[in-house]
């Protein structure tokens, strides 16, 4: 039966088919995606497999890929996105995409390093031309220090200020005759310049020239060199030896050193051939470039394509290896797991596989009984989806148990908005529900973890937001505010004189009135149509009445829901036919669970039908209490007669189901095992008979592996969990009304802090602070009361359905059926 | 003529200024396409992102309908938001006129909440031609 009620009833199935018709098959059933291949080389490390070397190889190509794609990032290459499904190659085609992906990725590389060394040159050229420019204006200077050092003559008051300077520290070491200057000159970093100096003016105590300069960050150089600073330097000094000594410092500071020509003519030339070079290395570091998109724009058609395709291949590898390989290599033997309904389709699925690789063998299925737990699997469309990866999440349920997810659809939405019941709220979480389901395909691009959350979950949020509207409408609250749709069903006026006690003196001596709804036209007599009537959000003791109401309806949806758990577990054990445990378990605990939370839920219903004096009324919990400790005192009220009597028969009826679920199954089972070998010792003189008896016997022996001792401690466990756990689940429902107490004051709070404030102002400017107020008011509401309490309430619902629901009936100790399946594997990979 | 209408009719005219302008921009937008750079600098009347956009709309939207029928209630005179309408202890004075102070000041509150309506319909158009501007941003540069 294909249901979503229970998991499917799966099969274990060899199959043998030929090795070269391998590949397809596998491929088919991949694209399948309906079956999942047992391991039937467990003891095999990953090593010791025998496709390793295949799997290898893939994961080699994927490196590439990797590379590739990484490349193609940089170079902003737009990587085309492949749609369809393309046929899986076989062992030959992986050869030649090997061979072209080993090709590609040392072209790539090779272009690279081309590229980088280029621009090292580039760089080189383009300090040489810096400097050149730059050193213009020193050799200048040099030459008239030349010059200078002669006697002056009426030329000399022709110079620069900057060479006066420099003339009147040389002064001193000019002698008489011409000076013979030589030079160095270099480019160094900017911050390393002033060290350089100091370095420099300690080893020779100023005598030399050293002129620098700041190179022109032009864009050009920016963007080759990056956003490093460089100075041009000239050090102009006298004789050999000195020269020797400054190149070592620059070496040591990693200047780079340019052999500058001394005369202007041989300048010009070097500055010439300099700029003709430039260009030519521009020119080709440009035709690289175009070089390595064009290479790179040619692989990026077919790179997701590829990727796909190497994907597949590893998986089949994988899964080859999981496979036996017969003695003769030529047939493979594999074991899966695969859904009873659908062997028909995997039947064509590998007749098809077979006929596409050109053997004349089609496969062979053969299903086997065994007695190994199949995996767990619950077919599922894109709207159960996310209800069964809640439940799954807690634990995956056993082999053919019962699935919570069907009720999970209806009752969790439903407590999420018990607890959230605010109908404005609602339908903006509903508005936003549906506009992520329209968008869900564009969305999923963002591929960010929490919008991927958001679009797992897109059903659910509908569901929350729908049935939010509806609780909203039933506790009436808008924004914290109510509608009067149906007209209350109280009436102020007949309070006043003369129908009732109020005169105008009292409204000016009291600050808060009751209404009293014993005063004939008061209180109508029929209640509100739908809902909590308006007036009670104009009270001001709105929160006794509410909350007295929210507890005791509470109380009464915790104890359905767990007499809803408490029956699935019947229906468990119907299917798995234990009917001994339907008298044992399942009936002790349904008359327990009856007995006291069904009377409790029996006494709020109760109590609200009749009419009662508020100050005499008794309180049920006090009710509840004085039932337990068999307290009846004449001065308590009751609220009917016989409840006395009746209470002491429930709660006996209760005290004795405890005994019954804790000593009546081990004691019968410890019969049962009592009999079994009383009749194994009283066939002795039938000694062929006697044989059989012993061999079942010993058949038993190994079943009897668990001992009297673990079954009566087992069970004395489960007996006090689920007593002590009637209470505390009970009171565990209670969050139910705690949080919706929260949100409502959370809600009330914010329109009377925020929106208020800005209703409040009567004056002209009054609007334009209402409308920044509703802005603040808007954006408050969506993170504080939407995603907070929304995520808050979503919390303790699924607590709510993961250990109150399901421990009444959950086993959860099942392992997820995992098919070999292409599409989820290239989904999950992007 | 009351302080708020004179208000609302001010905020109405900017309003309808402002979009005889984008509209004629839009116009020739829309004869012109392809990204001219001539019309580089209408299209700079730009100011916010997508998101932005998008959230100024959205906003725009909730605070129209919100405050209009937040509005309608006002001026219907309900109960239940007695406690946002700012009255005073001399309001309440016994008087021929009492009930009808009370009207009055429920009517003010409700004619606030709909200029603040209005104004959400300007803001909700001029995100909406920003989310259009952007988009056609998108498409100019690929």
């Amino acid at each position: 039966m294909s249901s979503l009620f229970r998991s499917e009833e799966m099969c274990l199935v060899q199959l043998f088919f030929q090795t070269e018709s391998a590949h397809n098959c596998i491929s088919e059933l991949g694209h399948l995606g309906l079956v999942q291949f047992k391991d039937l080389n467990p003891s095999a490390t990953a090593f010791q497999r025998r496709f390793v070397k295949e799997v290898k190889k893939c994961e080699e190509m994927e490196r590439i890929l990797r590379y590739l794609e990484k490349e193609m990032v940089k170079s902003n290459i737009v990587i085309a996105a492949t749609k369809e499904k393309e046929m899986v190659p076989c062992a030959r085609d992986v050869l030649e995409l090997e061979s072209t992906f080993e090709k590609l990725e040392q072209e790539l590389r090779e272009i690279n390093r081309n590229h980088a060394t280029l621009r090292q040159n580039l760089i080189e050229l383009m300090d040489i031309d810096s400097l050149l420019r730059m050193t213009e204006d020193f050799f200048e200077e040099a030459e008239s220090l030349l010059t200078y050092s002669e006697p002056p003559s009426e030329d000399s008051v022709s110079m620069t200020v900057s060479s006066h300077i420099t003339s009147r520290r040389n002064s001193n070491s000019s002698t008489s005759g011409a000076l013979h200057l030589s030079f160095v000159a270099g480019v160094i970093k900017q911050e390393r310049f002033p060290a350089f100096e100091k370095v420099l003016w300690r080893l020779f105590h100023g005598n030399f020239v050293l002129r620098h300069a700041e190179i022109q960050a032009t864009e050009e150089l920016q963007a080759v060199r990056g956003a490093v600073k460089k100075d041009v330097f000239i050090i102009f000094v006298q004789g050999d030896h000195v020269r020797e000594k400054i190149r070592k410092v620059c070496e040591g500071f990693r200047a780079s050193l340019y052999s500058c020509p001394k005369t202007l003519y041989e300048r010009k030339q070097m500055s010439n051939s300099v700029m003709t070079q430039m260009e030519d290395l521009r020119m080709i570091l440009r035709r690289t470039e175009e070089y390595r998109a064009g290479v790179l724009t040619r692989a990026a058609e077919h790179v997701q394509e590829w990727g796909s395709k190497v994907k597949k291949m590893k998986a089949i590898y994988y899964t080859l290896n999981l496979c036996n390989i017969d003695i003769t290599q030529k047939l493979i033997v594999a074991e899966i797991w695969c859904p009873v309904s659908d062997l028909a389709v995997v039947q064509n699925a590998l007749i098809k596989g077979s006929e596409q690789s050109g053997s004349s063998v089609t496969p062979v299925l053969n299903r086997i009984q065994t007695q190994q737990t199949p995996p767990t699997f619950n077919r599922t469309n894109t709207f159960t989806e996310g209800f069964q990866a809640i439940i799954d999440a807690y634990g995956v349920g056993t082999y053919q148990e019962i699935n919570p997810a069907p009720c999970t659809i209806v009752t969790f939405p439903f407590l999420f908005a018990v607890m959230f019941g605010d109908c404005g709220h609602g339908l903006v979480m509903t508005l936003f529900a549906v506009w992520v389901i329209s968008q869900a395909e564009s969305l999923r691009k963002w591929k960010n973890e929490v919008t991927d959350v958001v679009i797992g979950g897109r059903y659910i949020i509908l569901l929350m937001g729908m049935f939010s509207i509806y609780t909203g409408l039933i506790y009436n609250d808008c924004f914290s505010k109510s509608f009067n749709i149906f007209g209350s069903s109280w009436c102020v006026r007949p309070m006043f004189h003369p129908h009732g006690p109020w005169q105008n003196e009292t409204l000016h001596e009291y600050h808060h009135l009751q209404l009293n709804p014993s005063v004939p036209g008061v209180y109508s007599g029929d209640p509100y149509v739908f809902g909590i009537d308006p007036v009670w959000n104009i009270a001001s003791n709105k929160l006794s009445f509410l909350n007295s109401f929210k507890m005791k309806m509470s109380v009464i949806l915790g104890v359905s829901h767990m007499l809803f758990g408490v029956t699935l577990s019947l229906v468990n054990f119907v299917h798995f036919r234990k009917f001994q445990d339907i008298f044992l378990q399942f009936v002790p605990q349904l008359i327990f669970m009856l007995s006291l939370f069904g009377y409790l839920i029996f006494l709020i219903l109760y109590k609200w039908c009749i009419t009662l004096r508020s100050e005499t009324a008794p309180s049920i919990l006090l009710l509840f209490i004085n039932m337990m400790l068999f307290d009846y005192q004449s001065e308590h009220v009751l609220l009917y007669g016989g409840q006395k009597g009746l209470q002491i028969f429930l709660v006996l009826t209760a005290v004795l189901m405890v005994p019954v679920l804790l000593l009546v199954k081990p004691f019968l089972i410890y019969r049962t095992r009592m009999k079994t070998r009383h009749q194994v010792f009283g066939n002795n003189p039938n000694d062929q008979h006697g044989t059989d008896t012993r061999s079942s016997f010993s058949h038993h022996q190994k079943d009897e592996m668990v001992s009297m001792g673990d079954i009566s401690v087992y069970q004395a466990i489960h007996t006090v969990e689920f007593c002590l756990g009637c209470i505390s689940n009970t009171a565990s429902y209670l969050r139910l009304w705690a949080l919706s107490l929260a949100h409502a004051e959370l809600s009330e709070v914010l329109w009377r802090m925020v929106l208020q404030v800005g209703l409040k102002i009567s004056s002209g400017m009054g609007s334009l602070m209402l409308v920044v107020l509703f802005a603040a008011f808007a954006v408050l509401t969506v993170t504080i009361l939407l995603v907070m309490e929304g995520l808050s309430a979503f919390l303790h619902a699924l607590r709510l359905h993961w250990v109150e629901f399901q421990n009444k009936f959950y086993e959860g100790s099942g392992y997820k059926f995992t098919p070999l399946s292409f599409d989820s594997l290239l989904k999950t990979q992007q | 003529m009351t302080k708020p209408r004179r208000l609302l009719y001010s905020v109405c005219f900017m309003l309808s200024i402002y979009s005889k302008h984008r509209l004629s921009c839009n116009k020739l937008l829309e004869r012109y396409p392809a990204g001219s750079n001539t019309f580089w600098r209408m299209a700079s009347l730009l100011f916010c992102g997508p998101k932005l956009a998008a959230c100024g709309l959205v906003l725009s939207i909730w605070g129209v309908i919100m405050l209009a029928m937040l509005g309608i209630f006002f001026t219907t005179h309900s109960a239940v938001l007695i406690e946002d309408v700012p009255f005073t202890e001399k309001d309440m004075e016994d008087g021929p006129t009492a009930l009808q102070n009370i009207y009055n000041l429920y009517n003010q509150v409700g004619y606030n909440c709909f200029i603040a309506a209005a104004i959400y319909v300007g803001i909700g158009f001029l995100s909406f031609c920003q989310v259009r501007l952007n988009k056609r941003k998108e498409y100019l540069v690929h």
